[in-house]
């Protein structure tokens, strides 16, 4: 895995499994907590790593933990929202501020993967049975959401105050 | 053999149950009541039989389990595994959990069912892909091999579906599923390698060999994983399953039930065949819905099977 460290927000690439460094890793985001100074807040992008084992998750988990400071997921990808769904991946220090999903457009069955902001596109909710989301791709046809968002956003509804605070 | 059947509320499942039992040849045998399925397992409890059963008679199939320990039980799901395994686990003779999907069946995967209950055949990606499926197989006994099988893997994926979106969001699905079965075959399968540092390049000496072979026929994907050790019990994969366990702090798990969960988000039917001490195949089959919506509703199938040396 690859990672590029942009003022306060840590790029990853690659893949994220038994292979990764764990000290390339540690490094990165040594750096960006050093150039967040005082406000101890580091974005953290996975939107380039195309896949994770559970090798890579559970190190990178343990390396988080080791981090006294707020970390923030961007651009996360589908495989990284499963993961905050699965269990206590995300902690008291971590929040998540925009990820990727999937919609289908009908019209001309192509599928598109469109990043969606936590507190705008999507709104912080306790249930998400109801939600729908209609939008146009560039030829203007409707783009139908292509995953069950009661499942997808468990990760907002389990726990509202987490964003709630991040909003405000 | 025979089949008997308990789906006193799902009649709809009952015929064509009966349907496709009777059109393998097999003896079928439905129930109205609990006591009458009882009387029939005490009458027949020199034959092989089967006992189909709605997931949510949990009492009858817990005290089914016990008085009739020579039965094989199929149980029928509604709903999804997570939620049924916590209180079937520890009922030692259910075989597989069948799933409905939209009201219905699959009977595809019934008649191989009873296919391989006839014959005692049950180890074979083959088995489950209609003609002219095209196989690719690799061994594996390095990083380097695992990581070639996967690129391979990827590449034959991202192939047969012409470079669309959707199948390459399927390669990626599908290459989690085969990275998490070989980390299992490879470690946690492999007693000298359980607990080893698994950043450090691995080596296997050529009897634990971990073999990884798939194939797709134009409505169903297959993914075997093999091991040479044989040591995967239905109770682990269970345990690794139970909804329950989602409450366990994540850094104190091992990586076997997160991923064990990783891949059951990437597949509809995951089977398991074991022959103790000689061989684990995990065969992992799915099919590449049109909207991942509804590949991922899809309730899961789990049958596990333990092979008999004459196959």
């Amino acid at each position: 895995m690859e990672v590029v460290v942009n003022n306060t927000t840590v790029e990853f690439s690659g893949l994220l499994n038994e292979e990764s460094s764990v000290d390339l890793i540690k490094q990165g985001l040594e750096q960006a907590i050093k150039n967040s100074a005082a406000k101890k807040e580091v974005n953290l992008d996975f939107s380039k790593v195309k896949r994770a084992n559970s090798c890579g998750i559970l190190a990178w988990y343990k390396i988080l933990e080791n981090f006294d400071c707020s970390f923030i997921y961007v651009n996360a990808p589908r495989w990284l929202v499963e993961q905050f769904n699965i269990s206590d991946f995300l902690s008291e220090k971590t929040t998540v501020s925009s990820i990727y999903a999937n919609f289908y457009c009908p019209s001309n069955d192509t599928h598109e993967v469109l990043l969606l902001n936590i507190g705008k596109e999507i709104p912080i909710l306790d249930n998400y049975d109801e939600f729908n989301l209609v939008l146009k791709n560039k030829e203007g046809f409707d783009l139908e959401i292509d995953f069950e968002p009661s499942e997808y956003f468990y990760f907002i509804s389990s726990n509202p105050k987490r964003f709630k605070k991040e909003a405000a | 053999m025979k089949v008997v059947c308990f789906l006193p509320d799902s009649i709809a499942f009952q015929n064509k149950l009966g349907m496709l039992t009777r059109s393998a040849g097999v003896d079928f045998q439905p129930c109205k009541t609990e006591e009458e399925a009882k009387v029939f397992a005490a009458n027949v409890k020199k034959d092989r039989f089967f006992l189909f059963a709605e997931a949510k008679k949990i009492e009858f199939l817990k005290e089914f389990s016990v008085a009739y320990p020579e039965s094989r039980i199929v149980v029928i799901l509604q709903e999804s595994l997570q939620r049924v395994i916590p209180n079937l686990i520890d009922c030692a003779n259910i075989q597989c959990f069948v799933a409905t999907n939209d009201g219905e069946f699959d009977a595809r995967e019934l008649i191989m069912l009873l296919k391989k209950f006839e014959s005692k055949d049950y180890p074979g990606l083959e088995k489950h892909l209609n003609f002219p499926a095209v196989f690719k197989e690799k061994r594996v006994k390095s990083q380097i091999d695992k990581r070639e099988a996967l690129k391979i893997l990827e590449e034959f994926i991202i192939k047969i579906g012409g470079g669309s979106d959707r199948f390459d969001h399927y390669a990626q699905r599908v290459c989690d599923l085969a990275d998490e079965l070989l980390l299992n075959a490879v470690f946690d399968a492999n007693p000298r390698l359980k607990t080893v540092d698994r950043s450090a390049p691995f080596e296997l000496e050529d009897h634990e060999s971990v073999r990884i072979k798939w194939g797709f026929d134009g409505e169903v994907f297959g993914l075997s994983v093999a091991d040479p050790f044989g040591s995967l019990s239905k109770k682990t994969v269970m345990q690794y399953l139970d909804e329950n366990q989602k409450t366990e702090h994540i850094g104190k798990r091992n990586s076997g039930g997160l991923g064990i969960k990783l891949i059951f988000e990437r597949l509809h039917h995951y089977i398991v065949n074991v022959n103790p001490g000689k061989m684990t195949e995990i065969v992992c089959l799915m099919r590449f819905e049109k909207r991942f919506k509804d590949f991922d509703k899809r309730l899961r199938s789990f049958h596990y099977f333990k092979v008999e040396d004459s196959h």
